[in-house]
C-alpha cells in the first residue's frame, strides 16, 4: 500500500463509519458501536504504519501529498496529507485514546436512546481530529479545527433534555469561537503576505518575509489555540463542557480535542519561532497553569477538577513551547493525552457506581471499586509527576526547558519565574488531585457502590498500562526517542536535581494531602475539603487586593471634594459674613434698585397695559371672521379626501389577500414590468 | 468544455422551477427551499457570466460568494420566523398566514 493512501486513510475510515452510522444507525442499534471501534482499528493500524515509517525518516516528512481542491484566480488551494515526526506521534496518541474510549462507550453509553448518533458524532470527531494533525494546508487544518468544534457543541449538548448541557454545548461554541475570529484573521494575514497556506512552505515563511507581520498572524492564530485549548481568559468553557458524557470529556476535553491548540502552535513551530510571539505564548500558558491549578483547589466536582486540571497542563505545554521547549512540549501533550483520559474515564466509572459527581459524597470506594480505585491511583500519580510513570518524564522536560530556555527564543530571565511558578503549579497539582483521590476512595463508606462492567475496566487498564510506562519514550540521556524523531540531531540534557526538585516538589503535594485527609478524617468536621494552604494561598493572592480596595476607600473621594472646594467657599463666605456687608448693600443696592422699580411700574400700567388691550380687541374680531371660514371651506374639504379616500381604499383592499402567493406574483409582474420600463428608458 | 449558455440555461430553468414552486407551495419552509434554490440559480448564472466575458476580477465569482453569503444569512433569519410562528399559530401553511388580509 503506498504510504499517501496509508495516511490517507487514517481520517478516512472514521469518516466512512460516520456516514455508515447516519445513514443505517437505526438499524444497526447498538451494534454501530462496533462499526465505528472497527473503523479506528483501522485507523490505528495505518497510524502505527506511518510511526515506524517516521522513525526510519530522520526528520524528513513521511508523506507530502496534495491534490488541488480549488483555483481561485492566482490561488491555487491545495488539500492533502502531510506527515512528519511531529503528525506521525500525535496520530498516533489520538487512535490509541480514541480506541480504548471508544470500547468505554460502548459500556458507558449502553441503553441511551441516541447510542448510535452518539457514536457516528464521536466517528465524525475522529475523523477530523485525524484530518487535522495531517494537514498539509493551514486552511484544511481550520476546517477540521471548525468541524471538531461542531462535534464538541454536539457532544457536550448530547443530553440536550437538560438545560445545563443546552446552555453549556452554546457556550463552548461561542467561546471558541472569539478564539477562532482570530485563527481567521491570521490565515488572511498569512496568505495575503506569505501568498501561499501550505504547511510545508509556511514553516519557511521567515526567510521571506518580515518579522512583524510574521508576529502579527502568529499572535492571530495563538488567539485561536487560546480559545481551543482553554487557555487563559477563554477557558471558561472548559469546565461547563463536563456536562456532556464523559467519554466526551475523556476523548475531547482532556487528550485530543483541546491539544489542538498545543498542536496548532507546535505545527507552526518554525514560524513562532522567528516571530518573536513566543513570549506571549509563554505568558498565557503559564497564567493558564498556575490559574487552572488555583481553581481546581476550590473545585468540588470530580469532573471540574479534572477540567481545571487539564487548563493547568496544557498551559504547561504553551508555556514550554513559549520557551522553546518544543520536544518537551510534544512529549507532555502525548503523556498527558494518556493519563488524563485515564482520569476521565476512570472519573466517568466512579460516577456510573456511585451516581454522584460530588467528591464531598463519596468515600471508601475502594472497597467497592478496586480496579478503578487503582487505575485512578496510577493516573493521579502520572498528573502529579511522582516517578517512574509518564508525566514525571514529561513535566521534568517541560520544567528542563524552563530553567534553561532555548537561546534563541527566550533567556533565563524569563526562564526562571516561569520555572518557579511551574513547579509551585506542580505541587499544587499533586496536592488537589490526592486531595480528591483520597476523598474518593478512602475513609468510610458514604453511598452504595458497585464496579462498572467490563467494557469500561478494560480501557481503562489498558491506557493505565501506557500511563506506566509512557514515559519511557524519551527518557533524557538514555534514550530520546521522540527527541530525535521531532528534531533530529539535537541533544537534551538530563538535569538529575531538577528530577530529585519536581519529584519531592510533587510528593510534597501529595504528603499534604495526606495530612489533610487524616485531619478531616479525625475530626470529620471540615467536610468541605478546605484545608490550610489554601488559605496561605489565599494570604498570598487576595490579601494585597483587599489592601488595595482598603486604600482606595481610605481615599475617600468625598474627603477630597470637601477639602479643595467646599472648605474654601465656606470659609469664603464667613469671612465676608464678618465684614458685615450687609449694611453697605443695602445702602446703595436696595435704594437704589426700588426706586428704578417705582419709575418702571409706572410706565408699565398707563403705556404697555393700554398698547396690550387694543391689540387684544382687534384679535377677537378677527377671529371670529376666521371660524367661519374654517368652519365652511377647510372642514369641508378634509372630509372630502377623508371620505374620497376611505372610498379607494375599500376598493383597493381587495388586491390585499392576505396569501404569500399573490404577493410574490404581483412581486415579479412589477418586477418585469420595471424591467421593460428600464430597458426603454436605457434605449 | 461546456459552453457558457449551458450554464445560463440551466440557471434560468432552475430560476423558472423554483419560481413556480415558490407560488404553488403551501408550506413556508418549502417556499423558503424555493428562496434558496432561486438564489443558487442566479449565484450559477453569476459564475457562468464571469467566466465567459474571461473575467480577470473575479467579479462573477465574488458575486456567487455573495449570493451564498446572503442565502445563509436569509435562511437563519428565514428558519427563526417559520419556528415563531409555528409556535404561535401551530401551522407552516401559507394559507393560514393571511393577518395582512384587508
Amino acid at each position: 500500500m503506498p504510504v499517501a493512501l496509508t495516511a490517507a486513510l487514517v481520517p478516512i475510515l472514521p469518516a466512512a463509519a460516520f456516514v455508515l452510522l447516519v445513514v443505517f444507525g437505526r438499524r444497526l442499534g447498538e451494534r454501530s458501536g462496533w462499526v465505528a471501534i472497527g473503523a479506528l482499528a483501522g485507523s490505528l493500524a495505518c497510524a502505527v504504519v506511518l510511526l515506524v515509517r517516521a522513525l526510519s525518516a530522520e526528520g524528513e516528512p513521511v508523506v507530502h501529498a496534495t491534490f488541488r481542491w480549488a483555483t481561485i484566480g492566482r490561488f491555487g488551494l491545495d488539500f492533502g496529507v502531510y506527515v512528519d515526526g511531529l503528525s506521525a506521534s500525535v496520530l498516533l496518541m489520538v487512535a490509541i485514546v480514541a480506541l480504548m474510549v471508544f470500547v468505554y462507550a460502548t459500556g458507558y453509553m449502553h441503553g441511551d436512546p441516541r447510542y448510535p448518533w452518539f457514536f457516528a458524532v464521536f466517528s465524525l470527531f475522529t475523523c477530523s481530529m485525524f484530518a487535522l494533525v495531517t494537514s498539509a494546508n493551514l486552511l484544511q487544518l481550520m476546517v477540521f479545527w471548525e468541524v471538531m468544534g461542531l462535534c464538541s457543541y454536539l457532544l457536550i449538548g448530547f443530553w440536550f433534555e437538560r438545560e445545563e448541557a443546552r446552555r453549556a454545548s452554546i457556550k463552548a461554541f461561542l467561546t471558541t469561537r472569539v478564539g477562532d475570529m482570530g485563527f481567521l484573521l491570521g490565515v488572511v494575514v498569512l496568505l495575503a503576505r506569505v501568498g501561499t497556506l501550505d504547511i510545508p512552505v509556511l514553516m519557511r515563511a521567515g526567510e521571506t518575509t518580515a518579522r512583524p507581520v510574521l508576529l502579527i498572524a502568529c499572535l492571530l492564530l495563538f488567539c485561536g489555540a487560546v480559545g481551543k485549548s482553554a487557555q487563559f481568559p477563554l477557558h471558561i468553557w472548559l469546565p461547563d463542557a463536563m456536562a456532556g458524557p464523559t467519554p466526551v470529556s475523556g476523548l475531547l476535553h482532556s487528550a485530543t480535542m483541546v491539544a489542538a491548540g498545543v498542536f496548532l502552535v507546535a505545527r507552526m513551530y518554525p514560524v513562532f519561532e522567528v516571530s518573536g510571539a513566543l513570549p506571549f505564548v509563554a505568558g498565557a500558558g503559564i497564567a493558564s497553569a498556575v490559574f487552572g491549578a488555583s481553581l481546581a483547589l476550590t473545585e468540588t466536582d470530580i469532573k471540574r477538577t479534572l477540567a481545571y486540571s487539564t487548563m493547568s497542563q496544557l498551559g504547561y505545554m504553551m508555556a514550554a513551547l513559549g520557551m522553546g521547549g518544543y520536544v518537551a512540549a510534544v512529549f507532555h501533550l502525548i503523556t498527558h493525552g494518556f493519563f488524563k483520559s485515564l482520569l476521565f474515564l476512570s472519573a466517568g466509572s466512579v460516577i456510573h457506581g456511585s451516581e454522584t459527581q460530588d467528591v464531598r459524597e463519596m468515600g471508601g470506594l475502594a472497597k467497592t471499586m478496586k480496579i478503578t480505585s487503582i487505575v485512578y491511583l496510577v493516573g493521579a500519580l502520572a498528573l502529579a509527576g511522582i516517578p517512574p510513570l509518564a508525566g514525571f518524564f514529561s513535566k521534568d522536560a517541560i520544567l528542563v526547558s524552563m530553567w534553561a530556555p532555548d537561546a534563541k527564543v527566550a533567556t533565563q530571565a524569563l526562564g526562571h519565574p516561569l520555572f518557579f511558578a511551574a513547579l509551585a503549579t506542580a505541587m499544587l497539582t499533586a496536592f488537589y488531585m490526592f486531595r480528591q483521590y483520597f476523598m474518593v476512595f478512602t475513609g468510610p463508606e458514604q453511598r452504595h457502590a458497585h464496579e462498572s462492567p467490563r467494557a469500561m475496566l478494560v480501557p481503562m487498564v489498558v491506557l493505565a498500562v501506557l500511563t506506566s510506562v509512557a514515559g519511557a519514550i524519551n527518557l533524557p540521556g538514555l534514550f530520546p526517542k521522540l527527541g530525535e524523531l521531532l528534531v533530529p540531531g539535537e541533544v537534551e540534557n538530563a538535569l538529575w536535581w531538577l528530577m530529585l526538585l519536581s519529584a519531592s516538589a510533587a510528593a510534597t503535594g501529595v504528603y499534604i494531602a495526606w495530612e489533610q485527609n487524616r485531619s478531616r478524617l479525625e475530626g470529620a468536621h471540615d467536610r468541605n475539603g478546605t484545608f490550610g494552604l489554601e488559605r496561605v494561598y489565599g494570604s498570598v493572592f487576595i490579601q494585597p487586593v483587599f489592601a488595595v480596595s482598603d486604600f482606595l476607600r481610605r481615599l475617600n473621594i468625598d474627603d477630597i471634594v470637601q477639602r479643595t472646594v467646599l472648605d474654601p467657599v465656606v470659609a469664603t463666605s464667613d469671612f465676608l459674613r464678618r465684614m458685615d456687608i450687609d449694611v453697605v448693600y443695602m445702602a446703595v443696592f436696595v435704594r437704589l434698585t426700588s426706586a428704578l422699580a417705582e419709575g418702571l411700574s409706572r410706565v408699565d400700567v398707563y403705556v404697555i397695559d393700554g398698547a396690550v388691550n387694543l391689540i387684544g380687541r382687534a384679535g377677537l374680531r378677527i377671529a371670529a371672521a376666521l371660524r367661519l371660514v374654517d368652519i365652511r371651506a377647510i372642514d369641508g374639504g378634509v372630509n372630502a379626501v377623508g371620505g374620497g379616500t376611505a372610498a379607494i381604499g375599500g376598493w383597493l383592499k381587495r388586491l390585499q389577500t392576505g396569501v404569500v402567493a399573490n404577493y410574490a406574483l404581483f412581486m415579479l409582474l412589477f418586477g418585469i414590468i420595471i424591467f421593460y420600463v428600464a430597458k426603454g428608458l436605457a434605449r | 468544455m461546456v459552453p457558457p449558455i449551458a450554464f445560463l440555461i440551466l440557471g434560468a430553468v432552475v430560476f423558472l422551477l423554483a419560481m413556480i414552486g415558490f407560488l404553488t407551495r403551501r408550506s413556508l419552509v418549502q417556499a423558503l427551499m424555493c428562496l434558496e434554490l432561486m438564489t443558487s440559480a442566479v449565484a450559477l448564472t453569476f459564475l457562468a457570466l464571469g467566466r465567459a466575458l474571461g473575467d480577470r476580477s473575479m467579479t462573477g465569482m465574488v458575486f456567487a460568494t455573495f449570493c451564498m453569503v446572503i442565502s445563509a444569512a436569509e435562511i437563519g433569519m428565514g428558519l427563526a420566523l417559520v419556528l415563531l410562528y409555528f409556535r404561535k399559530h401551530g401551522s407552516t401553511s401559507t394559507d393560514d398566514l393571511d393577518l395582512m388580509k384587508g
